[in-house]
């Protein structure tokens, strides 16, 4: 005869019984890999189409940006003959200049690019670096290129837009910085062909600077083309008179300043805006001269070279 | 690893062998054991799939058993088989602190199989699958009362079946 707690402990004795460490691991990942499977299911299969496309489209977009960001990082110090750079000047570039709508924004995005060219031709000239001529020849071209196409977008807006005045001003900071080019390029290479480049960039400039002047002075009131001559005079002569000048070139300013008295007395205002402007290039031009040349000494101190 | 795939396992790993104890004492029968707590889960993996929590998971997953439980008698009338405890497929955990023998149990399966369902299911579930009247109750959405009296009754009826068929050793 069998009591309650006899009974109870009979069925407490079923406890013990569990399935075999092989059965239930066979279990288990059946169980696990049907899981696996709904979930990638339910990646593919919740989004709408429309949210799918959506989504994908983010996926990508977010995708593309991240790339975008990525690139733009790794390869903005890069210079020519670096993996990196022709994906700088080819892609990153070229998509940036794609955000670029008024002329504003063009030109100062295009002489952006061009100081970074000529930030790339110090780079490489201070610190000596393994380039070939080619790499040299190929920033002078891009120089011109983005000359090229500020003048272009100068000429092809209106004065309302970019009035005469800062149309000059562009201008004769491009033309001073290519013109301390050309003194650098005779100094560091040999190569007719980076010459050449840079002095067709010169020329260009020059032309875009008097056909700007010109249109400058005969649409513009006599006054107000008076009172910017007058200004132009008073920022040079400011310059000439500042203790930092050094007397060289003090020297080559006062000797460019003969050619506006010049035009002064023959009442020329067209040609005495021109000579101011070819004196400011050439302070433009010592300033980026200046700063190369310093570039240059600091590297050599930081090899102990005497 | 997806966090609830983790969860999954953890969950598998607690109560796998609880739940397929339940099935295979109220079926008599190891194979279609296996198979339901198999559902048993894949029915709770369905559930946290479309973002639902489980706050007893305990209850959960013997609610489910239940349901199941019910369906399967409802289709096939299952018969406890003597036979089956011989298949392979599961073992019998610390075998020497066990109260009786192995033939004990096998003859309480018999026993099992002779008495009401409804008295099957809370003795199952109260010492089998170690559960509280409490829980008991709210798995099978009953008064603790009820449960209580039925697994005295339960107790009662299966003590009945082995006084009128002794231990045949």
């Amino acid at each position: 005869m069998k009591t309650d707690n006899d009974i109870e402990q009979l069925l407490m004795g079923g406890k013990k019984f569990s399935l075999s460490s092989h059965e239930k691991a066979s279990i288990k990942s059946a169980l696990l890999v049907q899981a696996s499977q709904s979930l990638t299911h339910e990646k593919r299969s919740i989004p709408s189409p429309w949210t799918s496309w959506v989504l994908r489209g983010s996926v990508s977009f977010a995708s593309l940006l991240i790339m975008f960001v990525v690139t733009t990082y790794a390869s903005q110090d890069s210079l020519p003959g670096e993996p990196l750079y022709a994906m700088k000047v080819h892609v990153v570039e070229e998509m940036i200049a794609l955000t670029k709508i008024t002329p504003e924004e063009r030109v100062a995005y295009n002489i952006r690019l061009m100081e970074n060219r000529l930030e790339e031709i110090k780079e490489i000239v201070s610190q000596d670096l393994d380039t070939t001529p080619e790499d040299l020849v190929y920033l002078t071209d891009q120089v011109h290129e983005h000359v090229t196409d500020v003048i272009t977008t100068l000429e092809e807006t209106d004065s309302e837009s970019i009035s005469y005045e800062d149309k000059i001003e562009v201008l004769k900071k491009l033309s001073g910085v290519i013109k301390a080019q050309v003194e650098i390029a005779k100094e560091i290479t040999e190569s007719t062909e980076m010459l050449e480049v840079i002095n067709e960039t010169q020329e260009a400039t020059t032309d875009a600077i008097n056909d700007t002047v010109e249109d400058f002075v005969s649409e513009e009131s006599v006054e107000f083309v008076n009172e910017y001559l007058s200004d132009q005079i008073t920022e040079v002569g400011e310059y000439v008179s500042a203790s930092t000048t050094k007397k060289f070139e003090r020297d080559s300013v006062e000797y460019h300043l003969l050619d506006v008295d010049e035009a002064l007395v023959d009442s020329d205002t067209k040609e005495a805006i021109i000579s101011i402007l070819e004196v400011q290039q050439t302070i433009e031009a010592n300033n980026y001269k200046t700063q190369v040349v310093d570039s240059v000494n600091e590297t050599l101190e930081e090899e102990g070279v005497e | 690893m997806d966090k609830r795939l983790i969860w999954f396992e953890k969950l598998y790993d607690t109560h796998a062998d609880a739940i397929w104890r339940h099935f295979y004492h109220r079926l008599g029968d190891n194979e279609r054991a296996k198979e339901l707590m198999q559902e048993v889960f894949l029915k709770t993996w369905q559930y946290v799939m479309l973002d639902k929590t489980i706050e007893n998971e305990k209850a959960f997953l013997y609610r489910i058993a239940k349901n199941l439980f019910i369906n399967e008698i409802r289709t096939k009338k299952s018969q406890a088989s003597l036979d089956s405890l011989e298949e392979t497929g599961f073992e019998v955990k610390d075998e020497h602190s066990m109260t009786g023998t192995h033939a004990e149990h096998t003859e309480l399966m018999e026993h099992l199989d002779m008495i009401k369902d409804s008295y099957r299911t809370v003795l199952v579930m109260r010492y089998i699958d170690d559960l509280l009247v409490k829980e008991i109750a709210f798995i099978l959405d009953e008064n603790e009362t009820n449960i209580s009296m039925r697994i005295k009754r339960g107790i009662a009826a299966l003590k009945q079946t082995y006084e009128r068929r002794p231990q045949t050793t």
